[in-house]
């Protein structure tokens, strides 16, 4: 049986509704196709009235029965939570978000803190007595000398170091002399892990138990042989770096 | 036997109202004035007595523990339609292994003195419902059972009103096939 394509859909619904709009009909007047597939249809519409009576039981008193129930401790959250936890934390580990403490390469780090100084425990930072000004060097190394393995075979770019000049501080400029007065910059070891991942905020270094956020200067760190976005994810290890005119680390924050 | 009839009215409105303040006869009177629609949903959709009578308990237990999250947006029978919907169309795909059931069963067996003919109809039409998708079959038992305007059916699924339409298209030419293959 082939009906109109155009009123199949009409078709059925006047068939399961019992109501027949005007413009089908006057089709249907006219159709003998349509008018046969309407009443092979038109039983369901008893069919359905017949499935609309049905005798509910009153689920009252089961429902306030089990309502009424001693919660049960159901663990399966706690388990999830668990799972989704520790596949977080081996993705982190794996892509090299988080750090393992691990000392610095040799002669890669400028400022050391003194070994005398150098606490058996860890303790608030203090200020060091006055170094010659650091500067920023901006190493452009070979990227694969410039990786670090990280866990799990990953690398992690090693952008940005804070470099100490070798042998006697150069002379300095007239211009920086008000500078060359500025208090000494903090006593750190830094070393700077930069990757390429974008932040809304400036870095967060960590150093020993501390986290500080710094505002980065992208002209100071920018590393073109990695990437040409400005900001950059730094992680740091036992963890600080030089600024070229200020500490970065307040003391008094430090130490509290 | 319509369930917005119930729904609409500011009896039900401050039922849930009351309910949601922890007014328990409330609740206790809004399972009793729903309870029909509900197990006709689910029995329509399972067509299997006891998994909609699951399902009906089912839907009362999860309605009052989210009874906070009613906003009254929708009618409160709405509401129910939708946590009916979930849970018969969950069932669905959990037992989707499963052989299907007897058909007929779901299919009321009243007074003696009724005629075969109409029982027999109901059958078919039961039958062609079952083997339906169960989206599609929903879309059938919300619009021709329950009588759910275009507006509700997309309140209950989530939808707009026209997708509800162009939805319900689909699952009459289907119903349409089914039914007419099961002629007898």
């Amino acid at each position: 049986m082939h009906i109109c394509k155009r009123f199949e859909d009409d078709i059925v619904e006047a068939a399961l509704t019992g109501k027949t709009p005007s413009e089908l009909s006057a089709h249907l007047e006219r159709c003998e196709a349509c008018r046969k597939a309407l009443q092979a249809m038109s039983p369901a519409a008893q069919g359905l009235a017949r499935l609309r009576e049905v005798d509910a039981p009153d689920p009252r008193a089961e429902v306030w029965r089990r309502l009424d129930l001693p919660a049960r401790r159901n663990w399966a959250p706690f388990a999830i939570a668990a799972a989704v936890t520790c596949i977080i934390v081996a993705v982190m580990l794996a892509r090299g978000y988080v750090t393992p403490r691990t000392p610095p390469a040799p002669g890669a780090l400028v400022a050391r803190q003194p070994a005398a100084s150098a606490p058996s425990q860890p303790e608030p930072m203090k200020r060091a007595a006055p170094v010659s000004r650091p500067q920023i060097v901006s190493e452009q190394r070979d990227p694969e000398q410039h990786s670090v393995a990280g866990s799990a075979g990953h690398r992690r770019q090693v952008a940005s170091r804070v470099r100490r000049p070798e042998g006697p501080p150069p002379p300095t400029p007239a211009s920086e002399d008000a500078a060359a007065e500025l208090p000494a910059p903090e006593v750190v070891e830094a070393v700077a892990v930069w990757t390429p991942a974008p932040l809304d905020e400036g870095p967060a270094v960590s150093c020993r138990q501390f986290t500080v956020l710094l505002t980065v200067d992208p002209d100071r760190l920018r590393l073109p042989a990695l990437s040409p976005d400005p900001t950059y994810q730094a992680l740091a290890v036992p963890t600080v770096r030089y600024e070229r005119d200020a500490p970065i680390f307040a003391p008094a924050a430090l130490g509290s | 036997m319509d369930g917005l009839a119930l729904t609409a009215g500011s009896e039900t409105a401050g039922l849930a109202r009351a309910a949601a303040r922890g007014d328990r006869d409330a609740f206790d009177r809004l399972v009793q004035l729903h309870a029909d629609q509900v197990y006709r949903v689910a029995l329509r959709m399972l067509g299997n007595a006891d998994d909609a009578e699951d399902v009906q308990q089912e839907t009362f237990l999860q309605a009052y523990r989210r009874l906070s999250s009613f906003r009254g947006e929708a009618a409160f029978g709405t509401w129910l339609y939708t946590i009916a919907a979930r849970l018969c169309l969950s069932r669905q795909r959990r037992r989707a292994t499963r052989p299907k059931e007897m058909l007929g069963e779901a299919v009321p067996f009243a007074d003696p003195g009724e005629r075969l003919a109409a029982r027999e109809e109901a059958a078919r039409v039961q039958g062609a419902l079952d083997a339906l998708p169960p989206p599609d079959r929903l879309l059938i038992v919300l619009r021709y059972i329950e009588e759910l305007s275009h507006a509700e059916i997309g309140q209950v699924l989530r939808c707009s009103p026209e997708s509800s339409r162009s939805r319900l298209s689909r699952a009459r030419r289907l119903f349409r096939e089914r039914y007419l293959a099961r002629e007898q």
